[in-house]
């Protein structure tokens, strides 16, 4: 019982990682109406740059920071510009942040070789740091991204209904043409939106390279999670992101105490259709997704 | 017995209520006229008739037989085509090849073989015959709106519901529309016209009958319907009394 | 002759053609090698070509195949490797077992009444995930350690293996492209492409579009299920990841973007091309590279030659037969490389190159007098004037 309530709490914690990694999907295919699945590369991209530099410069880990959020919010924000001069649509933004994304694999591979990385201890010790309360063990790499997942997603929250870039927002993501009519300068907001999703995938990426190993075959690992979390929890919905980590995170950790750590992925991807079939609107939504 | 018979329809969209208990009787081969001002359930009687979204409550019969909660692709079989007001034609394929697709699969089916020739027929008939073979993206509002009708009637149906057919178009455009439709008519087919523009209405519709926030408020002959005091405030507003 | 007459003609020829090919690259004593280059292309071809069915045709993007193909290999895997079934009864069984699981997943997901295209999208990138688990956790299927196939025994009338291969993998992919190839000259096929341009204004027009998508989905399993379960021989020793990776579904993407959408042609150009590029990449040790290149491949195609090569070949006849032929006759002639395959390779992308180059440029160059730049009727058009005949 004590491993399950273990497995229980870890997976709520982890659920804010989820989370954390699921905004960037979230919100500009709630937003913005891109799927974008280059996001799942930001991630892991952003775990490399901070071991990298973490190990090159020998800093603290979380210092990298500093550099690496500005860094993917420009690039996200360089990817809207791209996207808008272009002119993409729905179905050719699943393909062509396809190949981004394969770009990018491919460039972490070249670059960092197909071999597992770790930041080392003497680096990072948060890794094996955790906070006990009564006899269960709160990892501090989650307990981190789950503190931060959380900060952001009541501020998103709040940011996207009382401010008026919120409020610009939420207009373009209901009917672009008539927020532009009503002269919101929809390519800033998407621009800007882009890049702050940008810049969530790479906090999360922050808390991965301090929390486990790296390897190229990582991203792939990840669709179920997110998919699962970005449908559950709401398009461009981030409390409801937030929850849906939480529920996705708990039941995946469960499932791995009760049967096995290949369960895991299997129980996800189960909450992922279940949810599509039945609720793809999310939980806490009322409006339906499209 | 009527061709169409609604019997107190009503559709929901949240907390709107877009049609409010609508009972209507379509006879055959007639023109009816759907009038009422902006938001009043025009457009929702038409996607409900053709089998877009259902009716939350109410019953639909077409010729004697239920149809309330059959399917679009049942109701084109039934032989029930409409029109789109925002022209919506397959744009990967070209005028001929969009009529040769309903042509295909309308009210009578008919195999792929022959399609492309039977297509000529209505392109003919609504003047499209020079544009039959180009790219959508050439076409004009107002051809469009001709292969919107051209693509209805290869369906061969027995009841056309119109759906703002005349929107956009300038005046010598309306009259030519107004001449196609007349056409269409006197080819034995029953027509339901949703329409803005009153006198276009007025001139075409054997009955005309009046929304108002989903609600039938006024329905008879156009003369008799449109000097209706409760039509008039409708549309003009408790102003229009005092005028 | 009717166009239907002529073309199914055509698969005749070329089916004979490419019949004899292992006993032609004997007599002239090129290295095996080749024998199985192409049957991989075959694989390919057949792979792209019954994805496009869905997803060119009907316009619900699938991430899917990957699920079908691995219930291929895994179904004639295990009733060879662990029931000790004959592979050719094994083989149809793959097919059926895909078949089946395509249509669940068709019956469940396009009943729903509020379907989109991301729903659909993503629920076959799920399905395929939750498929490589449920192998993962269950011995009977395979429980982690793999299944080996060699010592399945193959009808002698085959031939030895690269021969049984070639002419196996023949076989399915002439079927998948004829199936592909009859579906887009068909009722069925305008059937689809209306459900891609506009379902429910196609649904109202009296399109069945559930039976239909259910067709075009079945097709698809069918097909992928079956060229899987020839794959099996050619693995050898079937692993989940190897078989349950993103491989399958990123290159059939991939080779039937590039090729067209939406044309039976398109995958079939595709699936050449890319294997071939891929292939020359990998022997010159290019291996990442290799996807780098790829995935721009895909960025670009989708964004500048949207639909796809295949139809830019076909209006640019003369100058891919010139340029190609032209190419490759260069490099055989001066020994340039020394393989076949290379000089292939090479004539291909001097010919793709061409191919880049955009409408605007082209019609002014070669002085065309196009109103709008645009390069004559949509790629329907023929089949639409010849189905009269």
């Amino acid at each position: 019982m004590d491993l399950l309530a273990q497995g229980l709490v870890t997976g709520v914690l982890i659920g804010g990682l989820y989370a954390l990694m699921s905004l960037g999907v979230s919100l500009s295919w709630g937003a913005l109406k891109i799927i974008n699945l280059a996001h799942f590369s930001f991630i892991l991209l952003s775990a490399y740059l901070v071991y990298q530099l973490t190990v090159s410069f020998e800093v603290d880990p979380l210092l990298t920071m500093v550099v690496v959020l500005p860094l993917f919010f420009v690039v996200g924000s360089l990817m809207q510009i791209f996207f808008h001069i272009v002119n993409i649509d729905e179905f050719k933004s699943l393909i062509v942040t396809f190949g981004i994304f394969i770009i990018l694999q491919s460039l972490m591979q070249t670059i960092w070789s197909a071999d597992f990385r770790r930041i080392g201890s003497g680096l990072n010790s948060y890794e094996s740091g955790s906070i006990f309360i009564g006899g269960i063990a709160l990892p501090l790499p989650s307990m981190m991204a789950f503190i931060a997942a959380l900060i952001i997603a009541i501020g998103m929250s709040l940011l996207l209904s009382r401010s008026y870039f919120g409020k610009a927002v939420r207009a373009v993501a209901q009917d672009e043409e008539m927020a532009r009519a009503f002269g919101v300068d929809t390519n800033r907001v998407a621009v800007i939106l882009s890049g702050l999703s940008a810049a969530f995938s790479a906090l999360a990426g922050v808390f991965i390279a301090v929390g486990q190993t790296i390897f190229p075959g990582l991203a792939v690992s990840w669709f179920g999670v997110v998919f699962s979390v970005v449908i559950l929890g709401g398009l461009g919905h981030t409390v409801g992101a937030l929850t849906a980590g939480v529920i996705v995170g708990s039941a995946a950790g469960a499932a791995a105490v009760l049967w096995g750590p290949l369960a895991a992925p299997l129980v996800t991807f189960l909450i992922l259709i279940a949810a599509l079939l039945f609720r793809p609107q999310g939980l806490l939504t009322s409006r339906s997704v499209a | 017995m009527s061709l169409l018979e609604i019997r107190g329809v009503t559709k929901r969209f949240g907390g709107v209520v877009a049609l409010d208990g609508v009972d209507i009787e379509i006879e055959e081969g007639e023109i009816l006229g759907l009038v009422g001002p902006n938001g009043s359930g025009k457009s929702t009687l038409i996607n409900v008739l053709s089998g877009f979204y259902p009716a939350d409550r109410g019953r639909i019969f077409f010729a004697g037989e239920e149809a309330t909660e059959a399917p679009a692709h049942h109701l084109a079989a039934l032989g029930i085509a409409r029109t789109f007001q925002i022209p919506r034609p397959f744009d990967t394929m070209t005028p001929r090849e969009n009529i040769a697709v309903s042509y295909m699969f309308g009210h009578s089916r008919h195999s792929l073989a022959g399609a492309r020739d039977a297509a000529q027929e209505w392109l003919d008939f609504t003047g499209l015959g020079g544009v039959a073979d180009v790219g959508i993206g050439e076409l004009t509002l107002h051809q469009l709106k001709f292969l919107e009708l051209a693509r209805a009637l290869a369906t061969q149906p027995s009841l056309l519901l119109l759906d703002e057919v005349l929107a956009g178009l300038n005046p010598s455009e309306i009259n030519e529309s107004v001449e196609m439709i007349r056409r269409i008519h006197s080819q034995g087919v029953t027509i339901l016209i949703v329409e803005h523009v009153v006198r276009v209405v007025m001139a075409l519709s054997d009955r005309v009958v009046v929304l108002d926030q989903g609600a039938v408020i006024s329905q008879g002959e156009p003369e008799q319907v449109m000097s209706d005091p409760a039509v008039v405030t409708a549309y003009l507003g408790d102003r229009g009394r005092s005028a | 002759m009717s166009s239907r007459a002529r073309a199914l003609l055509g698969f005749l020829v070329a089916g004979l053609l490419l019949a004899f090919i292992p006993e032609l690259t004997e007599a002239i004593d090129l290295p095996r090698f080749y024998v199985i280059f192409l049957f991989t292309v075959f694989f390919w071809v057949a792979q792209a070509s019954s994805w496009n069915v869905l997803t060119g045709y009907s316009g619900y993007f699938s991430f899917g195949q990957g699920a079908w193909y691995g219930i291929g290999v895994y179904t004639v895997a295990v009733l060879t490797g662990k029931h000790g079934w004959s592979f050719v009864t094994a083989l149809p069984v793959a097919g059926l077992f895909a078949l089946v699981a395509g249509l669940l997943l068709g019956v469940v997901v396009f009943r729903l009444r509020r379907l989109t295209g991301e729903i659909f999208a993503l629920t076959t990138l799920a399905i395929a995930f939750v498929l490589a688990s449920l192998a993962r956790i269950s011995p009977a299927i395979d429980g982690g350690t793999g299944t080996f196939m060699t010592g399945t025994p193959l009808p002698s009338f085959l031939g030895e293996f690269t021969t049984a291969m070639y002419r196996l993998t023949l076989v399915v992919m002439l079927l998948t492209v004829l199936a592909s190839y009859l579906t887009h000259d068909s009722r069925l096929g305008w059937g689809l492409f209306s459900i891609r341009d506009d379902e429910p204004v196609a649904g109202g027009l009296g399109v069945p579009v559930f039976r239909y998508k259910m067709v075009a989905l079945g097709i698809n399993a069918f097909f992928a299920g079956l060229m899987g379960g020839v794959w099996a021989l050619q693995l050898g020793f079937v692993t989940i990841d190897d078989v349950f990776n993103i491989r399958v579904p990123l290159f059939v993407i991939l080779m039937t973007v590039l090729g067209g959408l939406g044309h039976w042609m398109g995958p079939v150009v595709g699936a050449v091309i890319i294997y071939t590029l891929s292939d020359r990449l990998n022997s010159a040790g290019l291996t990442d590279v290799n996807q780098i290149i790829i995935g721009s491949l895909l960025v670009v195609l989708a964004l500048a030659v949207k639909e796809g090569l295949y139809v830019r070949l076909r209006d640019r006849w003369v100058t891919t037969l010139v340029t190609f032929v032209g190419v490759m006759a260069i490099t055989t002639v001066f020994d340039i490389t020394r393989s076949l395959i290379s000089d292939f390779a090479i004539s291909m992308v001097a010919t793709v190159l061409m191919m880049l180059i955009p409408k605007g440029v082209w019609d002014r160059v070669r002085g065309r007098d196009r109103p709008d730049g645009g390069e004559g009727p949509p790629v329907g058009m023929e089949t639409m004037a010849e189905a009269g005949k």
